[in-house]
């Protein structure tokens, strides 16, 4: 038996059965979550490479390669740590797949992403990643484009920017394989860094490529759009550091990091500023996710070998700290939680109300206070303020960012200032009652308890973060280096 | 390995069709020349990939076209649609052959594809030089697909056309790309993106008509 069959086929042939059963939603929904969890279990307890015995009875041997059509899928023992993450983050989204009344597709295809993503980081060479993240965006569109929705404006702007951006980061990848063998020729990296940069940002949806995020909080249901706004920038970035860590000629270079931290900070500002000035709950969550492409890509910048510190390692042209390279993957979690917790509010207010435009939300905190205030929680915690999920991450980022780009960090808290401000502005257009309405709760009792678990997690990862930042930064041994 | 005669019909091929299939609102039309096309592509990628790989590209390609014609033949209300699209472009015509002609657009489409065949004599020598195991007719071939193929998704918001602008994007890219990877995983997952694009194409076709039945 060997790992990607655990972790890529049998997540890939569940997903297809559950699509085959796809009308008994809560089973099938229950089905996909228990599939998740079970497979984040087994990364979490099962070494690979080793066999497993049983008073002393060798059992089973989990093998790391797969051979497939001529090419490999390793997935190492050191890569354990981030199938945990995959596969619970999809548990976690699927958990609230019933109460959000997702459409039917959403857990057979959230499965699968998740199956086509671990291959994706599994598949050797790791440029083929670029077709697996392709094919992931055009299950996605399955979710994205429910059955009996009429506008499809965001999900075809987001098939075309994935199948163009997947075609650019392929070519560039042979041109940065070919500079490697002759390196003289810097007109052949600038175009190669050309043809990256620009793949890039239209496959992660970085200024100005954004837009298919700001139509979809629009035109789709809210929860699907939201995993699909984590998890695809998530594969991405994930994506992009291996490939700063490969082309070390592509890495080496300086203006390439500064891109990077200019690129962040300025997803980072715009999606602040502008969410301060919306009126619709959904577009304010999407300038939010804009902001969390930002900060990925800041965290990516602070790897600048340039600013390595004594006790990091700088390896393949960028610097692999652990300190450092933590930090990119601290994000995850706060991200996922908040994301999640935000979009599940947001469908749930929205299946009471109709629209989430300003005017119509109005005073709903009087009658959906749990959700009201999982909104104006998700909001800080993304933003990064004090006691909450998103803070101890947004901190480290920012102390190493100051010593990096002054002015990057600090028009970088103007961003985050921006999404304080659509926090405060959601509070008080939600609290808004002129009808002097008494408190009541609409809400489903599930809906609540869900809810209420987010707020526990994500005050808990405020204020106790050593207790879930350690296993995230462990996630750098699989590039080399070990954590703390 | 194809001679050079062949190779520069399935260039005159490539141009004549993306044309076409740029200008063109009929989705049975435009079905026929997708097909044509991926004809012509797999005449280029015969330059580079050994005829049973090749063929890969034109299977794909062809099962694009089928799954597409076959949600639209099997659907009568995406039919009904598409075919009022058309008519009303044919009754316009009826009054005024020129009228019709500057209304649709068309004028415009042909001098941006124009202006897109004169980027692409001027890249594809380039495109040669920065990559020399091209060739300059794959090289000409694969910049007009994508071209043709990006006018087409500048052009159309509804998503039968863009989806038949991104798979002629796709076909283009492939062309370049075969010569620089010849692995049967890419091959297979870049036939897998090609019909998953006709794939999604379809679902989006009928997407809205789907309620009841989901």
């Amino acid at each position: 038996m060997s790992a990607p069959l655990i972790w890529i086929i049998a997540p890939g042939i569940i997903a297809g059965l559950l699509y085959i059963f796809r009308r008994w939603r809560p089973a099938i929904n229950l089905t996909g979550f228990l599939v998740a969890l079970l497979l984040a279990l087994i990364a979490w307890l099962v070494p690979i490479g080793d066999t497993i015995s049983l008073s002393g009875l060798p059992l089973i041997k989990i093998d790391e390669t797969l051979f497939l059509l001529g090419r490999q899928f390793v997935i190492e023992d050191a890569s354990r740590s981030i199938l945990v993450l995959i596969y619970l983050g999809v548990a976690f989204w699927f958990g609230g797949a019933s109460i959000s009344d997702s459409n039917r597709l959403f857990v057979p295809v959230g499965l699968a992403i998740a199956a086509l993503l671990t291959a994706a980081i599994a598949v050797e060479p790791f440029l083929f990643a670029a077709l697996l993240i392709e094919v992931t965006a055009l299950i996605s569109i399955l979710i994205l484009a429910p059955p009996g929705s009429s506008s499809h404006r965001g999900a075809l702007r987001f098939l075309i920017f994935q199948t163009i951006g997947m075609a650019l980061i392929l070519i560039a990848g042979w041109f940065l394989t070919g500079a490697e063998t002759d390196p003289a020729d810097p007109e052949f990296i600038l175009r190669a860094a050309a043809l990256v940069g620009l793949g890039f940002a239209l496959v992660m949806a970085i200024f100005p490529f954004h837009s298919w995020i700001l139509l979809l909080t629009e035109e789709t249901h809210l929860y699907a759009a939201a995993f699909v706004f984590f998890i695809i920038p998530q594969a991405v970035s994930l994506f992009l550091l291996s490939f700063l860590a490969r082309f070390t000629l592509f890495s080496g270079s300086a203006t390439v990091f500064t891109t990077i931290r200019f690129m962040g900070m300025l997803m980072v500002l715009i999606g602040g500023i502008w969410s301060a000035f919306q009126s619709h709950l959904g577009r304010i969550m999407g300038y939010a996710a804009i902001m969390e492409i930002g900060f990925a890509l800041l965290a990516l910048s602070i790897l600048d070998p340039e600013f390595a510190i004594e006790s990091g390692e700088s390896i393949n042209g960028i610097n692999l700290s652990t300190q450092f390279l933590g930090i990119f993957f601290a994000q995850f979690l706060p991200r996922l939680i908040g994301l999640a917790v935000w979009a599940l509010a947001l469908v749930i207010i929205q299946s009471k109300v109709g629209s989430l435009k300003f005017d119509n939300v109005r005073g709903v905190a009087y009658s959906m206070p749990i959700a009201s205030v999982s909104i104006v929680i998700a909001t800080f915690s993304i933003a990064g303020l004090p006691l909450l999920a998103g803070f101890p991450v947004r901190g480290s980022l920012w102390t190493v960012l100051v010593d990096q780009s002054t002015i990057s960090a600090m028009l970088t808290l103007v961003g985050i200032g921006g999404l304080l401000f659509a926090g405060f502005r959601t509070l008080a257009v939600l609290l808004d009652n002129p009808l002097q309405l008494g408190w009541q709760f609409t809400e489903g009792r599930s809906q609540i308890v869900l809810l209420i678990v987010g707020w526990i997690i994500l005050i808990l990862m405020g204020i106790l973060p050593q207790t879930f930042l350690p296993s995230l930064t462990e996630i750098t041994s699989i590039f080399g280096t070990s954590g703390p | 390995m194809l001679t050079e005669p062949l190779s520069i019909i399935a260039l005159i091929a490539i141009a004549v069709i993306s044309l076409s299939l740029l200008i063109t609102t009929d989705w049975r039309i435009s079905i026929l020349l997708l097909s044509l096309q991926y004809m012509a592509v797999f005449l280029l990628v015969l330059i580079s990939w050994p005829l049973q790989m090749a063929v890969v590209k034109l299977v794909a390609g062809w099962m694009a076209g089928a799954v597409i014609g076959m949600a639209i033949i099997s659907s009568p209300t995406v039919r009904q649609k598409l075919e009022y699209g058309s008519q009303s472009v044919n009754n316009e015509s009826r009054a005024s052959v020129w009228s019709t002609f500057i209304q649709t657009g068309r004028p415009f489409q042909l001098l941006a594809a124009g202006l897109v065949g004169l980027s692409v004599i001027y890249l594809a020598p380039q495109i040669d030089e920065w990559i020399p195991e091209i060739g300059i007719v794959p090289a000409l071939g694969g910049l007009t697909l994508i071209g043709m193929g990006l006018l087409k998704l500048g052009f159309n918001d509804q998503p039968l056309m863009i989806i038949f602008g991104l798979l002629t994007v796709l076909a283009g890219f492939e062309i370049i790309y075969s010569i620089l990877e010849n692995s049967a995983l890419v091959a297979g997952l870049l036939a897998v993106i090609t019909l998953g694009l006709s794939l999604v194409g379809a679902y989006l076709l009928t997407a809205p008509d789907m309620e009841g039945i989901e």
